[in-house]
């Protein structure tokens, strides 16, 4: 009985972590764009597109350099860390090619964009979805 | 010029209508190096690219670097981007301290169209060669990128089209413009005039793979240089004399008239968790003496450790002998004696000319670079270079050295990058 007074706990506290891990790929309730395959989620992420497929403005939002979910964000969607990303943009941006991400400081500043703005398109926990977003790509499809 | 002038005011006219001022924002970044190397030959100048000082022993401005930039969004469709650098140019003029100064159009999600100054996209570091945060060396590869920076951005229009093509991304681009570097050769200044520059480029990003091919045209319109007009002058002088029937031949060939010159260019890049490995080869073929037919290449190699990378890699670059053989003409000997002087000169200096022109080095370099945080890397390198007789055209060597004899030369560099 012991033993499952102990499971019991761990066993919650391990699903709630695990879908705190789970990112997806939001964009603002209203927008057109109802699902996005990874590729496109990368294109945008990378700046080679500044579009939804659609053609619609698209405007990705990061969160805090250094953050865990950030690194694992870039880790899971082209398998590249933190650092190798900042080279990345380093290298695009003073081409002149494109921008990088904004950057923002929490998940609630994130959703505050995602409210405001249509052509938003960020990455939270699939646990911090709200009504006012909704989800387009899961970073565990493939 | 003109041409291009005239499309960017006809440009801007039509933007001006639509562009809401609520749209308009501006963004400033910015990039810098600080870097201190040695090299251990004093009677060698080294500069990293064509356009800077050469210079011996210590030096602190070398590679180092600093550069601003301003992204500019009119609206969806369109913005702009100025960026300026500062670095050891050894002609102090605006024009080439200016990097980035292009209007761009996306009419529609694929294609982009730019018009101003862009960077030539040529080479695999074509769009960044100053921003040492970015890439692994303390400088670009020598043998590879010094020449390239003459014509290491152009004014005038680009068209480019991207896609997605079987899982990996395809860029396309045709550019059509002009560039004027000046530059300084011993102290004399010098300046060339590229017009009727073509550049037409592919790069397919597959996974961890990068692959580059380029090739471009240019027309030399200009061609400013106090030694090499007065020698151009002697040549045609003594040409219709035929006391020296080469004379001619070499007038033509120093001369901007007429020549033309190709570029083609091939590169790969394999970049995963761990490796970073990455190779240019590539081909220049001219008539014009001044810019001789060339080949040069470089292979580099990095391995990631938690915050460092550690590499080496070597380069290389080579002339092709397409120059014919300078022969003293045996009448000379029976010439009045101020005739034989001042036309044994003047096959002297023209060889000289000729020699002083000429590639043909090789380097090899190890070094680590360490990601210190998010904003800056600092990096050591150590390089040798073996400079081939009559190949250093890529360095200031004192001409009571000699050309005609091998050189080595070493060069530790320490330096920080950073953007911000």
């Amino acid at each position: 009985m012991k033993l499952i007074r102990f499971i019991i706990p761990v066993l919650l506290l391990f699903s709630l972590y695990t879908n705190a891990q789970d990112l997806v790929v939001v964009v603002n309730k209203s927008n057109t764009v109802n699902d996005l395959s990874k590729r496109e989620v990368i294109d945008i992420y990378m700046g080679r597109y500044v579009t939804f497929p659609d053609g619609e403005s698209a405007k990705p939002f990061d969160l805090p350099a250094k953050s865990e979910l950030k690194n694992d964000f870039y880790l899971k969607l082209v398998n590249q860390n933190e650092r190798k990303i900042n080279a990345y943009w380093a290298r695009v941006l003073f081409s002149g090619r494109a921008k990088p991400p904004e950057s923002v400081q929490s998940i609630n500043e994130v959703l505050s964009h995602l409210q405001n703005s249509e052509s938003a398109i960020a990455y939270i926990p699939e646990s911090e979805v709200t009504d006012v977003v909704k989800v387009v790509y899961r970073l565990n499809e493939n | 010029m003109y041409k291009y002038t005239l499309f960017l005011a006809g440009v801007f006219a039509c933007i001006s209508s639509q562009v809401k001022a609520n749209d308009l924002s501006v963004e400033f970044s910015g990039f810098a190096t600080l870097s201190m190397s040695y090299s251990d030959d004093s009677d060698i100048g080294f500069s990293s690219n064509y356009l800077n000082e050469s210079e011996t022993g210590f030096s602190f401005s070398r590679d180092s670097i600093l550069g601003g930039q301003a992204n500019i969004t009119i609206n969806n469709n369109w913005d702009a981007v100025v960026q300026g650098i500062y670095q050891d140019r050894s002609a102090k003029y605006f024009n080439n301290f200016l990097e980035l100064a292009f209007i761009r159009y996306r009419p529609q999600r694929n294609w982009i169209i730019r018009a101003g100054r862009m960077n030539s996209d040529l080479f695999l570091l074509s769009e960044y060669p100053y921003v040492g945060y970015a890439y692994l060396w303390a400088r670009p590869p020598h043998a590879y990128y010094s020449f390239a920076s003459t014509a290491g951005h152009y004014d005038g229009v680009d068209v480019e089209y991207n896609n997605q093509i079987d899982d990996g991304f395809l860029r396309v681009k045709l550019a059509l413009g002009t560039t004027t570097p000046k530059l300084t050769a011993g102290d004399e200044q010098l300046t060339i005039t590229f017009d009727d520059l073509y550049i037409l480029s592919a790069v397919y990003i597959k996974d961890e793979w990068t692959f580059r091919a380029a090739t471009s045209k240019s027309d030399v319109s200009n061609f400013e240089s106090m030694p090499f007009n007065t020698l151009i002058d002697s040549l045609n002088t003594i040409a219709p004399s035929n006391i020296w029937p080469q004379a001619a031949h070499f007038a033509r060939g120093f001369e901007h008239q007429h020549h033309s010159i190709n570029y083609s260019a091939l590169g790969l890049a394999y970049d995963n968790a761990n490796w970073l490995i990455q190779a240019e080869a590539g081909k220049t073929k001219s008539d014009w003496m001044v810019v001789p037919s060339n080949n040069s290449g470089y292979v580099s190699v990095g391995y990631r450790v938690n915050e460092m990378t550690y590499f080496g890699g070597l380069s290389i670059a080579k002339n092709k002998k397409n120059t014919p053989e300078i022969v003293t003409p045996e009448s000379l000997a029976y010439l009045p004696e101020a005739v034989q002087y001042a036309t044994t000169e003047l096959i002297e200096v023209t060889e000289y000319a000729v020699k002083r022109t000429i590639v043909d080095q090789k380097n090899v370099n190890v070094g680590a670079k360490w990601y210190y945080s998010d904003k800056v890397v600092f990096k050591v390198q150590a390089d040798h270079f073996i400079i081939e007789p009559t190949g250093g055209g890529l360095w200031d060597i004192a001409p009571e050295l000699g050309i005609d004899v091998e050189h080595n030369v070493n060069l530790i560099s320490f330096s920080a990058s950073l953007v911000f």
